[in-house]
This record gives C-alpha cells, structure tokens and sequence, in this order.
C-alpha cells in the first residue's frame, strides 16, 4: 500500500456491482460473500487515478481511499 | 402514492446527490400494486435493503468473466452474422435491426431460450418494446390504463411462447445441482415466485435490448448530422474506442431517461431542498448534460472528442446513479478510455469498450447510410424525446468513403 493510503469496501453498502473487481483485479477480489474487498494489494502511485474513478464511480459510494495518518 | 411537492434539480451535482440519497426511491405508484402492478417487484422500483440484496444476487451474471465472454467472443460474432445477413441495398428499421442483436446476447444473459431465429429474435424484441411502455408509464400521454393492459398482455404472451419453457428447463436443472449462468437460474435458486420471476426476466430482457437500440438510432443520426459525419462514418468502422466516445457522447445528448424521478421515503434534504415523506424530485439529467463547465463550450454539439471535467464521465449520468444506477452499466458502455493501467493497454483484447460500441462499428463496416426515401421518426408516445418508433436504414455491404 502507498504511504498512508488505505483502499476499504463498506460491506454494508456493497451490492456487488462489480466494477472495482473488473477495473482493478490486483486490488479488488470478491470475499467469500460474493462482495468486493480489497486485496490489500501495495498501492503505486500511478494508480491513484484509476483508483480515484473507481472510487467516484461506485454506485453504492462503498469504496472509500483512506488516508493512515 | 405520491402527492407531496415536486421539486426539480438541474444541477449535475444536485442530481448525482438526490441520487445517492437512501431516502430516496424508485417505488412510485404503490397504491396500485395490489391491483397487479406491471412492474412490481421489479429490481427496478424495490428500495433499501431488499434492492441492495437482489442486486447482490443478479450482479454475479455481470462479472469481469462473463463481460469478456460476450464483448470479444460472442457479441461481434452474432452482430455480423445479423448485419451480413441484411439485403444490401434494402431498407430495414434500424431500431429492430439493432434490437435484434441486443436480443440475441440479453436473452442468453437473461436465460430466455429461443430457436436462434431471426424471426423468435424478432419476437422477444416486439414483446420488449411492449415491456418497455411499462417502465415509460409515468410518461406515457392519454390512457395510461389501455397501457398497463397491453404490458400485461404482452407478459402472458412471453410467459406462453418464451419463459415457461425456459423456467421449467431450470427448474429441472437447479433440483440436479448444475450452477447457475443466467439471471433466471439465479433467481430460481434464491426461491422467488414465479410470476415475479416473469416479470423481473422481462426487465432484465427489456434493459438490455431497448436502451441500447434508441441509443444506436440516436448515435447515428447525431452522427449523420455532424459537420465532419465523413469522416466520423470511416473512424467509426475502424476504431472502437472511437465507437465507445461516440456513444457516450450519445448518451450524454440524449440520455434514454432524460428526467429521473425519485420518491421521498422519508424526510431528508437533498440540495439544500427539505422533502417531506411523498414528496418528489425530478432530476433533469438533460440540462444537467449540457452545463458547460463540465462538458465545455458547446454542450448542444455532437463532439465524441470533446474533454470532460475529470470529475465526470463522457456518459454523465446517462446510467443514473446510487444504488439503482444502470445494472447493464459496463456491459452497454464498457469502461472509459484512460487512466487505467490495467485494462487500457495497448491491445484492445484486454479492454472493455461495451457492447454498443461493437453494435454501431459492424453496421458501419457494412456500410450503413440513411435510407433516402423515409425519415426517422420519434416515438410520440411518451414525451422522453429520447425513444424512436422508426429509424429507417439500408446497408451498403462495405465501409461508406
């Protein structure tokens, strides 16, 4: 994970669209739910874009980019 | 039913807040659900927990796997064979034609077996635009009740000639163990009655056919009319991210629903507006797709190139928003071009570009013009402005330079 950056899925949100999975599948997976979950996979910088629209994009406002500190 | 106040929002950040409020619904017109509602049940009018617990369940038939499977192996496959397969030189409705080959993959997807005719194709696409006057009930001018009667017909026609036989196959098969692959199997083994099944097929036919049909007939007639449209026919053939921008920026012009409504289930304030329980909102997502700070200077012109303020996709909010945005999605509008590293690599096999985009480049490649002797025509039946009842076409048979 990137220095003080934590990706999180809110399970009580999550109606597993999907899109996190299919756009990111290094950082997201599905749990044992069938619901997405990080993979806690370390986050590079140059993803932060990418995972910035994931977050946006969520339609169920589930992922959350969190800062550690 | 509703009888609160109305309030209308225009605003993109407005809409996409009243979107995401829980307090909001979809569910209008309980009152008559006793009285068998045409749509009720539906994924698309339930609320809360229950919604986010159905779409838990039908989301699974949208996975990564099954999105790849239908965008680069199947779907260009049936789509050229149906085009191909057209007369060159003679007319044809392109909103049927284009049904056609949204049919062919909704009903797979949905688990609505058919001979794999043109003519049973055909047929579920004639039921559908039927189905689709049901969702577009809220719009429809004059009697509104010949129209819940001519869905419900058109339900008992689709139960008799198309679903029971495909319910009953998975009944069979579900008692057996064998896994669930389309959204009817997974509805039988989660233990839903079988006319809400009915109906929820229906939808999920319907959505995955009529939005992308008016959308093609839409791209191209914005297409058609455009300054540089030489140019844009031959990129079109050629370049399927091309293809997706040009029906994103379809979407964002004439987006299917250009005013979503939504129901106060609750007090809340959406906007800075307080809603009171039965009150309603009406988003105008079609002023909202024209604000020129978030789409730029001339938000009325046909521009697939145009930039976008990095806060918004091209499409808008074209799928809706929150918890009820489109299920389709990723399916019709694949994922956007850039700052993905994973899926926007260099070869297009790993990128997803959705399944209208690979609809208009094959009718492109076969040289699709305007039919010179009939105009499109839209459908007066609702006042959406967004749905066509004709779009006459003809194909050439090769790219039109």
């Amino acid at each position: 994970m990137n220095a003080g950056m934590r990706l999180t899925v809110d399970a009580r949100r999550c109606a597993a669209p999907g899109d996190c999975v299919t756009r990111l599948g290094s950082h997201f997976t599905w749990d044992t739910e069938g619901l997405a979950t990080p993979t806690g996979a370390p986050l590079d910088p140059s993803l932060l874009t990418i995972v910035r629209t994931i977050v946006r994009d969520c339609p169920t406002q589930a992922i959350d980019l969190e800062s550690d500190r | 039913m509703a009888t609160g106040a109305a309030v209308t929002l225009s605003d993109y950040d407005d809409i996409r807040e009243a979107l995401r409020d829980p307090a909001l619904s979809r569910s209008f017109d309980k009152r008559s659900w006793d009285a068998g509602n045409i749509r009720a049940g539906i994924v698309s009018i339930i609320h809360g927990d229950e919604h986010r617990e159905r779409r838990r369940i039908e989301n699974t038939q949208f996975r990564r796997d099954r999105l790849f499977a239908y965008e680069k192996d199947l779907f260009p496959t049936v789509c050229d064979a149906l085009v191909a397969a057209l007369p060159v030189g003679e007319p044809f409705d392109l909103l049927r034609v284009s049904g056609r080959m949204s049919m062919a993959l909704s009903a797979k997807r949905t688990g609505i077996d058919h001979d794999g005719s043109v003519e049973s194709l055909d047929r579920l696409v004639e039921l559908v635009l039927i189905f689709s006057k049901g969702s577009a009930i809220l719009d429809i001018r004059g009697d509104r009740s010949k129209v819940e009667e001519e869905v419900r017909s058109a339900y008992r026609d689709f139960d008799a000639e198309f679903f029971g036989a495909s319910y009953d196959r998975r009944t069979l098969a579900a008692a057996g163990g064998v896994a669930s692959e389309d959204v009817l199997e997974v509805l039988i083994a989660a233990g839903f009655p079988r006319d809400l099944v009915l109906r929820e097929c229906a939808i999920f036919l319907q959505g995955g056919t009529t939005t992308s049909s008016h959308t093609v007939c839409s791209l191209f007639d914005l297409l058609w009319a455009s300054a540089d449209s030489a140019e844009s026919r031959l990129r079109l053939a050629d370049d399927v991210a091309f293809a997706q921008r040009c029906v994103h920026e379809t979407l964002r012009l004439r987006p299917t629903t250009p005013v979503i409504r939504r129901l106060a289930e609750e007090p809340t304030t959406v906007a800075g507006h307080r809603l009171e329980k039965g009150d309603t909102v009406l988003l105008d997502v079609r002023q909202a797709h024209r604000d020129p700070r978030l789409f730029g200077a001339e938000p009325e012109r046909f521009d697939p190139e145009r930039t976008v303020d990095p806060a918004v996709p091209l499409w808008g909010l074209a799928f809706g928003g929150g918890s009820h945005q489109c299920i389709g999605r990723s399916v019709a509008g694949g994922f956007p071009v850039g700052g993905d590293p994973e899926d926007q690599t260099a070869d297009p096999a790993a990128k997803l570009f959705g399944l209208i985009a690979v609809q208009v480049l094959t009718l492109a490649r076969h040289g699709l013009v305007p039919d010179p002797h009939r105009s499109p025509r839209l459908d007066d039946a609702t006042d959406r402005g967004s749905r066509w009842a004709t779009f006459p076409a003809r194909v050439t048979g090769s790219v039109v330079r």
